[in-house]
């Protein structure tokens, strides 16, 4: 005889504010089977466990309804509560009465009704629910991480560092990110790859980090702590044991004014055999095969073959793909800028020297096309700049979030600028974001430069008289305004990836409603994933600047080598099994699998869950004709039980 | 029917403002008069007195060209909250006496500017055009209040009916039962003379069988495509017709015209509904006709300050006047030429060119005055 | 209404719902499920029989299933359901399948909404209640199904050891959902039932409205015209 004890959390007046609690466990108390009901304030806290506790010893309860907030709250503590009670944690049914139910109805009646019918459900459940042994599996102790810009490197050195094996994936030739194209950073303008170039080449240098570039992650199988990876590694056409990264194949390739350079941000060209930039990490020689004449038309004399000394060229390099067992996977894959070409009224694309925020740091910067000297097109010394806030952000033609980093970056484009060409300079801000340690102080110090900050955001773009001529009203004065400059930088928000949904989709995990990958919870979970063993670190999961982004990336790292050091982990017992008596072997479910996780036993005519390789996702069951294939604790028995408890009051 | 003004807020979501100022910045008439968008929107959530408020003269300086609108990053109905108090203005009957002369002619003879009702067909007598009621047809050639009563404009008219008599287009034009379509009457506050009208357009649209709706005027292109409730008839501006006819070899463009050209992207044609491409499309496949881009063009082009009433409202601005501003841009890019497809940029801006004095340098002609030497 | 979510999308984005205090039908019951592909066709049934009067099916869009296809499997099955409620007379509308991105909260609250406006319009389901011989004729048929298992015995495709849905509610309901997807119009249960139930007719008219769908037989190639197709592995 199964003795049931139902449990009506209040949480404070989250839902007794709204759900009758005492009449919710009076009516519990009449359900059959149910030997106990009770309410209380907070089930969650000690006293609350410890009323479950003593029912368990004292009233012999062996199952065990809990009547609360959404499971993946609190699922794992009571679970925890029933073992510690030696009971199998599976005699836990969470009913979902906040979230799903206080929480969204307003009417105290229909809310407490509603709630009834849950728990009458619950109940129902729960007296079907069966022991089960969640499974340990062990986690493989190295570490995926996918893009190596500073997140990526960061989390990848805590973990190498730690003595834990890395494989880091990056897309481009060269490691860095963005932060690599960027000159000084904010607040204290420190030079961007001065700080960073020791951490770049440490990652080239540490024994635990296995560095793939022009590489992607094309494909992940398996489940946390035994992922297995398929990363796709592009040809270079450059054989990189060879190459010294002198560079001669460069001066030597006869595309004499070759195509716009990815790294120069369209700023500068390069030649269709390239290095990066002349600090890259590595220094590498990389070929692009469509700009490429032998590659995309094979004509060409190869003077680059000629000219290199390390005979490193190769042009029979071919695609490789490179499987990968890995324990966890960091997705670090960073920020896309936005596209300011689709605000048409910003002139972007249409006249000269209106550029963005990352074009404006390829000027600034001493590698980039200029020497790090500000100068217009035509090569002249801009005597008026304006910086534009918030284009393509906060704005619903485009997007809708703020973009975090801009009014930072923009104050700080800003200051460079009046040190390096003493011009007028004019920012046109809506709100000041200038959040973090030492950003107000920047702040105050731009302003005492002299630079310009007129409230209103730039409306738009044209040319008058050779000049740009930048429209918007002076907010605090009133006045509408147009500020003739020389040079416009527009302040381009941070946007998720382009194929950011594909990323999504290989890996499993979601997206948020801005398009950056969705963390498990925005509060308290910040770089886990609903996929167990996937952590999120960088501007993949939302806008940051770079201390942000280093301290995610670390406590992604944090949770990866809890993960390893831990040596297992507990995964949902809730897989499928075949009843050998009830199998006919029509091999449905073989087909259906999407894990090809059933085998089909030749000898005996049926066929068998693989237990290592089942997700639980149910699909064999419901296309089972006689059910023999039941998925543990959502069996056909209990479902219907559920569905009917819902129904049938 | 009495208006609360306290419903704007809700209505034009006036609570979402963060005043950024785009509204105003880009304002076309920022410089031309007091009006300043955003300071509205904020006087109007807050004021007590909204009778006050809107007793503006300035109100009716805005020309409704919609960049407040279409550049809101929170989404605020700026152009809307104008026509929304003009409407309250015009319910208490305080609005401009010009602009009650224009609403109460098109109530009694069907247009802005008064003329008979009778004659409105007067400039297609000799041209062979059907009329439909007499005649039936597939394609209904809606001609407009300006393109049938402004002698200047009649010539747009006049050449459009011979580009579609060319490509053997099966069109009729309504003759004297056509009237205002309503768009500017709208803008000026008229909600509910609006209504009226687009109710019995679109009855008379229904009842005379046609399958497809042309205009020439991109604001009744406008009315018709957007604001008419129950018109589910498909409507083109001709640029779209012509450019297609062009495209598929119906139209053949013989003649060159040797003549530097531009173009001005009238407020309701192209940044409001977005038909950018086929204008320019029509011009370059002239042949010798050099086709010059002037930088505020597509979504940044200048408004003419034709629209919203502005037809029909004296005074109330000051400086130099848009069109003046378009004309000396065009010249400057060594146009010779200032193609338009509207009859009110068509007539502000050839009036500008002579407070320019700049008729020598430059002419101001409609797409189809110039398709019309071509064929 | 019934509401089936997965775990992965509805059911979260239903939590986060609720975090946003967002506001929808109270008459919206739902049941977490790890993911829509173990959705059964006998779950649906099961739901209309125990008085839901609309079932809402709610999963991750195509290409997010975090198992892979088991939104798609589900969405095929709530077709052919929807062809069987058809044809039963109580209508498609009273079954809905919505895709739903964990963080499209106000998609969420639309939907709910909106498909409790359309049941309150269509009013009670009833079904396999009404005595309505003529819109229902066909539920009439089936409830006269006493058990005998004569439809089974004959039937090639049935090669359970245990048929599943002998333990069900209706077994003529229930057979319908087991052969539907793999019936090969051989015509052996014309004639056996001894209530008379038309059961060779009504799996022909299901077919046929799967083929108006468009929706290809899950495994077997259906054959055209009555011949008994080569079928794998019959261990009968």
């Amino acid at each position: 005889m199964k003795k049931i004890g139902v449990y009506i959390c209040h949480c404070g007046t989250n839902i007794a504010a709204t759900v009758d609690c005492s009449e919710l466990a009076r009516f519990a108390g009449t359900l059959p089977g149910v030997k106990v009901a009770r309410d209380y304030r907070y089930l969650c806290s000690d006293p609350g466990q410890d009323l479950i506790k003593k029912d368990i010893r004292e009233l012999g309860i062996d199952r065990v309804v809990v009547a609360a907030c959404s499971p993946r709250m609190h699922e794992m503590t009571f679970k925890n509560l029933l073992s510690s009670e030696s009971l199998n944690p599976y005699f836990l049914n969470i009913a979902n009465i906040r979230e799903q139910c206080s929480w969204v109805h307003k009417d105290r009646e229909r809310a407490t009704e509603k709630a009834k019918h849950i728990v009458h459900a619950a109940v129902a459940r729960v007296s079907r629910h069966e022991p089960l042994e969640a499974r340990k599996v062990g986690i493989k102790p190295s570490t995926l991480i996918v893009g190596a810009g500073i997140a990526g490197i960061q989390a990848a050195l805590n973990i190498a560092n730690g003595g834990m094996r890395v494989v880091l994936v990056e897309r481009a030739p060269y490691i860095g990110g963005h932060m690599a194209q960027l000159d000084k950073t904010f607040p204290t303008l420190d030079c961007a790859s001065c700080i960073f170039t020791p951490k770049t080449v440490e990652v080239a240098r540490n024994k635990n980090i296995e560095l793939f570039i022009c590489s992607e992650v094309a494909d992940v199988k398996g489940y946390v702590g035994n992922f297995t990876v398929a990363i796709k590694k592009h040809p270079t056409y450059v054989d990189h044991r060879r190459c010294t990264g002198c560079g001669d194949c460069m001066e030597a390739c006869v595309l004499k004014r070759g195509v716009p350079s990815e790294f120069e941000e369209g700023m500068a060209r390069r030649k269709a055999i390239y290095l990066a930039f002349p600090q890259a990490v590595p220094l590498k020689a990389v070929v692009d095969k469509e700009s490429c004449l032998f590659l995309s038309k094979g004509k060409c004399k190869k003077t680059c073959i000629e000219a290199c000394k390390a005979e490193a060229i190769d042009f029979d390099q071919k695609e490789e793909v490179i499987e990968k067992e890995v324990g966890s996977i960091i997705v670090a894959t960073g920020y896309d800028p936005f596209d300011p070409h689709l605000l048409p009224q910003y002139g972007y694309g249409v006249s000269d020297n209106i550029i963005t925020g990352l074009q404006f740091e390829r000027l600034s910067s001493p590698s980039g096309p200029n020497r790090g000297e500000i100068l217009l097109k035509d090569g002249t010394v801009p005597k008026a700049i304006a910086f534009l806030h918030c284009i393509g952000s906060r704005d619903e033609n485009a997007k809708l979030h703020c973009s975090r980093i801009c009014c930072m970056a923009s104050m700080k484009q800003a200051h460079l600028a009046r040190e390096k060409t003493g011009a007028e300079i004019y920012e046109f801000y809506i709100d000041i974001n200038a959040f973090g340690k030492g950003y107000q102080e920047f702040y105050k110090r731009v302003r005492e430069e002299g630079i310009y900050f007129i409230r209103g955001k730039g409306s738009e773009i044209y040319k008058r008289d050779g000049r740009l001529i930048v429209e918007a009203e002076d907010t605090l004065l009133g006045t509408p305004v147009e500020i003739p400059v020389d040079l416009v930088v527009l302040g381009t928000g941070l946007t998720a990836r382009r194929d950011a949904e594909t990323m999504a989709q290989v890996l499993g995990i979601s997206q948020s409603a801005d398009g950056f990958f969705m963390e498990a919870h925005p509060k308290l979970r910040p770089v886990s994933t609903n996929v167990d063993g996937i952590f999120l670190a960088g501007c993949c999961q939302g806008p940051k600047d770079i201390p942000d982004t280093v301290a995610q990336a670390s406590a992604a790292a944090a949770e990866v080598m809890s993960l390893v050091t831990k040596g297992e982990i507990e995964v949902e017992a809730t897989i499928s099994s075949i009843d050998p008596e009830i199998c006919a072997g029509c091999k449905l479910c073989i087909e259906i699998c999407p894990y090809s996780a059933i085998d089909f036993l030749d000898i005996r005519g049926i066929s068998s869950v693989n237990e290592a390789l089942c997700k639980g996702c149910g699909a064999c069951t419901a296309v089972c004709p006689s059910k023999a294939a039941r998925q543990r604790h959502f069996t056909q028995d209990q479902v219907l039980a559920e569905v009917e408890g819902l129904l049938a009051v | 029917m009495k208006i609360d003004p306290k419903t704007f807020i809700k209505e034009f979501q006036l609570n979402v403002c963060i005043q950024c100022g785009t509204c105003t910045g880009g304002c076309p008439v920022k410089f031309r008069s007091p009006l300043n968008m955003r300071r509205l929107v904020r006087e109007t959530f807050f004021t007590t007195n909204p009778s006050l408020l809107f007793k503006r003269p300035e109100l009716w300086a805005c020309t409704t060209c919609s960049t407040c609108s279409l550049r809101c990053p929170a989404g605020v109905k700026n152009v809307e909250l104008i026509m929304g108090i003009r409407n309250f203005l015009a319910n208490q009957g305080e609005v401009p006496s010009t602009i009650r002369d224009a609403l109460e002619n098109t109530f009694l003879q069907g247009n802005p500017w008064g003329r008979f009702r009778d004659r409105r067909a007067d400039w297609a007598k000799d041209l062979g055009v059907k009329i439909l009621g007499e005649a039936a047809a597939e394609t209904l050639l809606y001609v407009g209040c300006a393109p049938s009563y402004d002698p200047r404009v009649q010539n747009v008219s006049t050449a459009l009916v011979r580009i579609l008599q060319k490509a053997e287009v099966d069109f009729g034009i309504l003759g004297k039962k056509e009237s205002c379509c309503g768009n500017e009457i709208r803008r000026m506050g008229e909600q509910a003379l609006f209504k009226k009208l687009a109710k019995d357009n679109t009855n008379l649209f229904k009842k005379s069988g046609i399958k497809r709706i042309i205009t020439i005027s991109p604001h009744c292109f406008n009315a018709f495509k957007n604001e008419y409730p129950d018109l589910t008839i498909p409507v083109q501006h001709y640029t779209q017709v012509i450019a297609d006819l062009i495209e598929t070899g119906r139209l053949r463009i013989s003649q060159a015209l040797n003549l530097p050209v531009t173009y001005q992207d009238p407020c309701f044609l192209g940044k409001q509904n977005l038909v950018f491409d086929e204008p320019r499309k029509i011009l370059t496949s002239i042949p010798g006709l050099e086709f010059a881009e002037m930088d505020r063009s597509k979504q940044r082009s200048l408004c003419c300050e034709g629209g919203g009433g502005r037809m029909w409202a004296e005074g109330g601005t000051e400086g130099t006047r848009n069109g003046e501003i378009r004309i000396k841009e065009a010249v400057a890019l060594g146009a010779k030429v200032m193609a338009t497809a509207c009859p009110f940029c068509l007539l502000t801006l050839e009036d500008s060119a002579k407070t320019s004095s700049l008729t020598d340098q430059i002419v101001v002609k409609d797409i189809t005055e110039l398709v019309a030497e071509a064929i | 209404m019934l509401g089936f979510l997965c775990q992965n999308s509805a059911d979260l984005c239903a939590d986060f719902a609720g975090m946003e205090r967002k506001s929808y039908a109270p008459n919206f019951f739902p049941v977490r499920l790890p993911c829509l592909g173990g959705l059964d066709a006998f779950f649906l049934l099961k739901a209309y029989f125990s008085g839901a009067d609309g079932v809402l099916v709610l999963g991750c869009p195509p290409g997010h299933c975090r198992y892979k296809r088991g939104n798609e499997t589900a969405k095929r099955r709530m077709q052919v359901i929807q062809g069987l409620l058809e044809i039963l007379g109580i209508g498609k509308e009273r079954l809905d399948f919505v895709w739903i991105h964990p963080s499209e909260i106000s998609k969420l609250v639309e939907v709910v909404n909106g498909f409790n406006e359309r049941i309150t319009k269509l009013g009670p389901c009833g079904f396999f209640q009404s005595e309505d011989q003529a819109k229902f004729h066909w539920m009439t048929e089936l409830k006269k199904c006493d058990h005998c298992y004569q439809c089974k015995e004959v039937c090639p495709i049935c090669f359970c050891k245990r048929c599943y849905p002998e333990s069900f509610q209706n077994f003529g309901l229930g057979w319908l959902v087991h052969v539907i997807e793999r019936c090969t119009h051989c015509g052996a249960c014309k004639d056996v039932c001894p209530q008379g139930i038309r059961l060779f007719e009504i799996v022909q008219l299901l077919q046929q409205k799967m083929s108006e769908l468009n929706l290809l037989p899950l495994s077997f190639p259906l054959p055209q015209g009555g011949e008994k197709a080569g079928i794998v592995n019959i261990t009968k």
